[in-house]
């Protein structure tokens, strides 16, 4: 809410200042979020230090002045004789305006640059001096700051005002917030005239009392439409809104004073001169007055006269009865209405208005008098009017204040700390509460603060303007809690260290992605759709965290950053219909390297491929101390078929890898081959052992012989180490590949392997006696079960 | 054989060997002075084979100098292999700068880093981790924390819907409601994770960013211990100089509720660009559990008391890193979590 400081000035009897007072508005809950400056003698005006003066070639007089001017230093060229470095002074920056319509340029004088001018008092029009530049001597000033003319400025306070005070949305609200931390009374700043009744009532029926609990209302004839004063004009203008007409303006201005909208209409237009409150019901459409044909719905309330809607309750008149040039009488509303009716209808059709913001919120119901007749008051003032009617006020159902008992001892309690009974008494009646008793304290809440309906918001109340600064920190001397750990976060934490000890870098990527993204890996998952997305692009939560990652590979390729590995954790989402989605925790890595990457200067370091995939989850194993861990193909959505596999462990299925197959690439704009994994987080924790069994290492050392033989190139190696070990006598202990060729001496579809093998006895030193017999039968069995022959 | 001739015979067997290694220059030399002496038919074998036809008295002495001889010997004929090697290699002069090969380094992600880092904090401090889900029912998203359908304080956040009743959760404070559904107090819990705004990215805002929520429920729990907690936790995470400020503030599921601000980390309190010469930054909203939310925990809001918190872990790192662009944490370039 935009509040220009000199309105709020005529509600307090001590002088404010501007930041003092938002400062302590902050501190008090309506947070000033900005502080505009308007009016004033001059802008563009801002504090400077000069840090140098130096002569200007050819000119006596002039001198060229270094000044800090808070956003940098400029040059300036000035002729006072006052000038010398170290003092503070105002300094016209380019594009300032000053008395006199002078504005400000960069210019160039006797060959030195200027970027501003150093005033005198006189140019700022703050006085008659003119012997010298004004030269400020308040050390709290700062180069950069705003260098503001105190008499003529005003300052438009823009309060970000949070939704539970909707009492604060007027002058008046705020006001009396900053009367109370002034500690001074509220001035109502004129007194109503009251205007004797002339004519009947206004014919007024609530037919819907749950909707509108009260319509208080007048006629004024003899109007005379034009334009309203000009105070009027500057103060609803500062506050945000657009001068119309008098009788509007004037509307408008008592809604910005008191908080409670109101409404004209040509009270001619009114079919029977009557007003109607009641549910659209079967009434299907309306014209509001900014000229939109309004869909209604039957629970949206409508102000109808004898035979038509005419207006919105609370949100915006209709075109059928606007106040225009030629109005002469006027029928003014000022209702209270039910915020909830309000806000549907609002939220429905998609329409607000500055009445709506409050209506919805809550304004108060005790109001609607006061705020017509201080209205009708400066209309008779200032548009000729008389009234036609007497104040005719409607209640349809009274909205009572509200009395709470407040406790001392649950204030101390909450807040941890002791409030004096003086100052509780001083806020609560301060803010317009009637106070009764002490212990507890009776507290009648007027019905301005719908937001006041029990003993915590009372509290709430105290403190705030006691203030949460006064309130020491202190720890309480509750003892220890039980410690709960958290398996599966250590776990998660466990694994990032893992992977990125392992080289691979950590991405987090939006978990909101497009249609297609959900369909790239993996068998297809319904995917929980975004009702109400941004983009198409967010439209789906991720099905799986591959689709991020090629995501990552492709920003950074297109950014010439290669040689990547990168891992990411995070959930995943199953549509469930109705209920929760199924979320599962994550873990997904790629290996991506430009072929232009030259590797390293000494060997040449192999490729990444998919063995390096495979390795990396071989170590995650390794490192987990996973149990019964095996890779098997089998063939998924998004692999290059053939690359494609699952990872196991404990005899279940954890994830899959493989090498992204290039229409999938294509898909996703990577031009490089990109090799990945993902795993699902919870399989991995279910497997993973309590703690490693651990046992004793080998009293005696391990018998090593290699082995080269030539077998079929399709003959799996693994199949082939299964036969080593199990054909080693149970002291073989390891069958590791250290060598695998195939080429020019080694005959066509053949391939030569090399084992280093390791026979242990846990209960000897073992010898070539013992080794011999168990390498001539794996030899023997080699030979007749995968044909291979032994290579010399 | 008399002893003084095994024993001289030993010595001269050693001088031998030394004179010899002095003289070596290569590997093929070195390799013919291992054959020769420690060989399966060398010097020292051949006096080990004499050693059974020696005096019982002589054996002994004339043993464990000949085992001394051999040992000494093998690792000679090793240390120069090595060293010739390295030679004729060029290993023992490397050049410093040329680089070395090294293993990749990966990196955390800086969210993962901070967040790390106010769990271990909140952890010493006696809070558990929590998790909730990241789609969240109405119901705990917003009506069991005091925001029921139509309430104002609906439209402070923009949520983005699965369904009517199905959001995407707009805070990590829903996670409070599981909690306390679930334990009695005392509850002392954070619970960090993702959440969603339905807010057009830019330079602060991002669509998807991650919260820490805190809660603390037991009796005697007051305002007071709030400010305590906030002040610990903002001075070791930023330094022993922190100061704290609150400010009132509105959410429906505290109350009182706050605004906390910490000394600009930036100026340390001086004032600047980044505090907007305030000398103070914003970090989040805390407040005292409203009974409101314990009546729909079902815990007894007589007995006690509690204070929720929560925090941007986008908005800490960014204050702790001076990072200017929310959308930097998602884009995922290398070169800038390089940095961290
Ligand atoms: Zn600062």
């Amino acid at each position: 809410m935009k509040i220009p400081l000199a309105w709020l000035q005529d509600w307090i009897p001590v002088p404010l200042d501007a930041h003092e007072t938002a400062r302590r508005l902050t501190l008090a809950g309506l947070e000033v979020e900005s502080i505009d400056i308007v009016g004033g003698r001059f802008r563009g005006v801002v504090i400077g230090r000069i840090l140098s003066v130096g002569p200007v070639p050819g000119a006596d007089k002039l001198r060229l002045c270094r000044v800090d001017a808070g956003s940098g230093e400029i040059p300036v060229v000035c002729g006072a004789p006052n000038v010398r470095d170290g003092i503070l002074v105002p300094v016209a920056l380019e594009g300032a305006e000053l008395p006199g319509n002078m504005k400000i340029r960069r210019t160039v004088i006797r060959n030195a640059e200027s970027a501003g001018m150093i005033c005198s008092a006189r140019e700022l029009g703050l006085g008659d001096d003119h012997s010298g530049i004004l030269v400020l001597d308040d050390p709290s000033l700062r180069p950069g700051d705003a260098f503001t003319d105190r008499e003529g400025n005003d300052f438009i306070f823009d309060i970000n005002v949070t939704p539970n005070r909707p009492d604060c949305l007027c002058v008046r609200g705020i006001a009396r917030e900053v009367a109370l931390l002034h500690g001074c009374a509220l001035r109502s700043p004129e007194t109503v005239k009251p205007v004797d009744a002339a004519g009947g009532p206004v014919d007024i029926r609530i037919e819907d009392p749950d909707g509108c609990s009260r319509y208080t209302a007048r006629r004024l004839k003899d109007i005379r439409i034009g334009p309203s004063p000009e105070w009027i004009r500057k103060r609803i203008e500062a506050a945000g809104m657009h001068a119309i007409n008098n009788i509007v303006d004037i509307t408008n201005y008592v809604m910005l004073e008191t908080g409670q909208p109101l409404h004209a209409f040509d009270a001619d237009l009114l079919d029977g001169g009557r007003i109607i409150v009641r549910r659209a019901g079967e009434i299907r459409q309306f014209t509001t007055l900014d000229g939109q044909e309004r869909r209604l719905s039957a629970e949206d309330l409508l102000i109808c006269d004898g035979a038509r809607p005419v207006a919105l309750a609370g949100i915006m008149g209709g075109r059928n009865s606007e106040v225009s040039e030629g109005t002469r009488r006027i029928l003014l509303e000022s209702a209270h209405f039910d915020p909830m009716t309000i806000r549907r209808t609002v939220k429905r059709i998609g329409i607000s208005s500055e009445a709506s913001i409050r209506m919805e919120k809550g304004v108060d119901p005790s109001g609607t008098r006061d705020a017509l007749e201080r209205a009708i008051a400066i209309m008779v003032e200032l548009s000729g009017g008389c009234p036609d009617s007497g104040v005719t006020d409607v209640v349809a159902r009274p909205i009572r204040p509200v009395r709470i008992s407040l406790r001392p001892q649950r204030i101390r309690r909450v807040l941890g700390a002791e409030i004096p009974h003086a100052d509780i008494l001083r806020i609560l009646s301060g803010l317009g509460m009637t106070v009764e008793g002490t212990d507890p304290v009776e507290v009648t809440v007027p019905t301005r603060r719908p937001d006041v309906t029990g003993e915590i918001d009372l509290i709430e109340e105290v403190v705030r303007h006691f203030g949460y600064d006064r309130i020491e920190p202190s720890a309480s001397t509750t003892g220890p809690t039980a410690v709960h750990s958290n398996r599966e976060d250590e776990f998660i934490e466990r694994l990032r260290d893992i992977l990125s000890g392992m080289g691979f870098t950590e991405v987090f990527n939006n978990s909101m992605v497009d249609r297609q993204s959900t369909d790239l890996f993996f068998a297809p998952v319904p995917a929980v759709p975004v009702r109400n997305p941004l983009s198409p692009e967010t439209a789906f939560l991720r099905t799986a965290l591959m689709p991020g990652l090629m995501e990552s590979v492709r920003w950074n390729q297109n950014r010439s950053v290669f040689d990547l590995r990168l891992f990411e954790i995070g959930r995943v989402f199953e549509h469930r219909g109705e209920g929760l989605p199924e979320e599962r925790v994550r873990v997904a890595g790629v290996i991506s390297e430009s072929a232009r990457q030259k590797g390293y200067w000494k060997s040449r370091s192999p490729r990444p491929d998919w063995y390096a995939v495979k390795g990396t989850l071989e170590a995650l194993a390794e490192a987990l101390h996973l149990k019964e861990t095996a890779f098997r193909p089998s063939p998924g959505r998004g692999w290059v078929p053939g690359t494609a596999a699952v990872f196991e462990a404990g005899g279940k299925r954890i994830g899959s890898f493989g090498e992204a197959d290039p229409s999938v690439r294509a898909a996703c704009d990577v031009s490089e081959r990109v090799f990945g994994f993902e795993l699902d987080g919870s399989a991995l924790l279910e497997c993973l052992p309590q703690s490693p069994v651990v046992r004793p290492v080998p009293r005696y050392p391990a018998v090593r012989r290699d082995l080269a033989l030539v077998v079929d190139a399709g003959v799996p190696v693994g199949s082939i180490q299964q036969t080593l070990l199990l054909n080693g006598g149970g002291l073989l202990v390891s069958a590791d590949l250290f060598d695998l060729y195939q080429g020019k001496q080694i005959p066509a579809g053949r391939k030569s392997l090399a084992f280093t093998l390791a026979f242990l006895s846990p209960e000897r030193t073992l010898t070539d006696a013992d080794v011999d017999p168990l390498m001539n039968g794996i030899i023997r069995c080699l030979e007749s079960v995968h044909g291979a022959s032994l290579r010399s | 054989m008399a002893s003084e001739n095994l024993t001289g015979e030993i010595r001269k067997i050693d001088e031998a060997f030394q004179s010899r290694l002095a003289e070596a220059k290569d590997a093929p030399s070195l390799e013919r002075i291992r054959t020769d002496f420690l060989g399966r038919k060398g010097h020292i074998a051949r006096l080990f084979e004499t050693l059974g036809e020696a005096d019982p008295a002589v054996r002994r002495e004339a043993g464990r100098l000949l085992n001394e001889l051999k040992n000494r010997a093998q690792s000679a004929v090793l240390g120069e292999a090595a060293r010739v090697s390295a030679k004729e290699s060029g290993e023992d002069r490397p050049d410093l700068t040329l680089p070395g090969y090294a293993p990749p380094v990966g990196r955390l992600h800086p969210l993962t880093i901070v967040m790390r880092r106010v769990k271990s904090c909140f952890q010493k401090l006696g809070f558990a981790v929590a998790q909730g889900p990241e789609v969240e029912s109405d119901y705990y998203n917003f009506e069991a924390l005091n925001i029921p359908p139509g309430h104002p304080a609906r439209d402070m956040q923009d949520t983005l819907y699965v369904s009517d009743r199905v959001v995407l959760r707009t805070h990590t404070s829903p996670v409070q409601i599981r909690v306390m559904e679930n334990q009695k107090p005392p509850v002392r819990i954070i619970a960090p994770g993702r959440v969603y705004r339905r807010d057009t990215p830019d330079a602060s805002h991002s669509p998807v960013f991650h919260q820490v929520e805190g809660l603390c429920v037991d009796e005697g729990v007051s305002f007071a211990d709030l400010k305590a907690v906030i002040l610990a936790f903002a001075r070791e995470m930023f330094g022993s100089d922190m100061t704290i400020r609150f400010r009132p503030s509105f959410f429906p599921f505290t109350e009182p509720s706050a605004e906390y601000d910490f000394t600009c980390v930036i100026c340390r309190g001086k004032g600047c660009r980044v505090c907007k010469n305030t000398g103070w930054v914003e970090i989040s909203g805390a407040g005292m559990v409203n009974p409101e939310v314990f009546r729909f925990a079902g815990i007894d809001s007589e007995r006690y008391t509690g204070y929720a918190f929560g925090m941007g872990v986008e908005r800490l790192t960014m204050l702790l890193y001076e990072v200017q662009d929310i959308r930097a944490f998602y884009e995922n370039d290398l070169r800038f979590l390089g940095q961290f």
